[in-house]
């Protein structure tokens, strides 16, 4: 992985070249069964990904910067 | 984004993971985060300021799930009704994630077609590269990204 985990963002670690991309693409791919996680929901409660069912889910990752 | 989430709130489960602010030297008012009271404090302004009606969960401050997940700022995965993934993005190019929408659906009645009629569905994979036209990550701008080929 990537050595800027534990560091404040900036642009630097989105260029290609620091490798944050490779990670990226080696990771899980289509046919996989990805990792499970359970995670607060803003408002209370939370949601595992596991326990949602009959649908597919639509999993975005994102911030306001 | 938030209008495909509207379109597609019946026939999916769309979720939004607060992650890390990756332009923090940016924003004055949205610093990186130094306490996950911060963090959910930030959660909350962008959702009153954009006004999604995506649900949002938050990440730890650690950003373990992310990392898990491949360590980029603005990932969208879609994942199929038996948990396998169907869609992997590295940037949200709506457009993309809207026609990939349309064709899970229709492909999902096509498949319960076959299973009536004891006809096979086979499943291909697909390997492709797309191109946003926003430089701007957050989720305001990607709802205006366009692939190339889109005619927009």
């Amino acid at each position: 992985m990537s050595e800027y985990y534990g560091k404040e963002y900036n642009y630097d670690i989105f260029k290609p070249s620091n490798g944050a991309f490779e990670d990226f693409r080696s990771i899980f791919h289509a046919g996989d069964r990805p990792p499970d996680f359970t995670l607060p929901l803003l408002d209370g409660g939370e949601i595992t990904l596991s326990k949602l069912r009959r649908k597919p889910v639509v999993i975005e990752f994102g911030a306001i910067t | 984004m938030d209008e495909l989430a509207r379109d597609y709130a019946d026939s999916v489960h769309w979720i939004f993971i607060y992650n890390r602010e990756p332009h923090p030297d940016d924003y004055r008012d949205h610093r990186a985060h130094r306490s996950i009271e911060q963090k959910f404090q930030h959660a909350r302004d962008m959702r009153e300021r954009h006004n999604t009606p995506r649900q949002i969960l938050i990440d730890d401050l650690g950003g373990t799930v992310q990392r898990e997940w491949g360590g980029l700022p603005n990932m969208t995965w879609i994942i199929d009704h038996t948990g396998h993934i169907t869609y992997k993005a590295g940037w949200p190019v709506a457009s993309d994630i809207r026609q990939f929408l349309e064709d899970v659906v229709r492909v999902r009645e096509l498949k319960r077609q076959a299973a009536e009629s004891g006809t096979r569905t086979p499943t291909y994979y697909v390997e492709t590269l797309s191109f946003g036209a926003s430089r701007r990550p957050a989720i305001k701008p990607a709802e205006t990204a366009v692939s190339v080929g889109d005619g927009s």
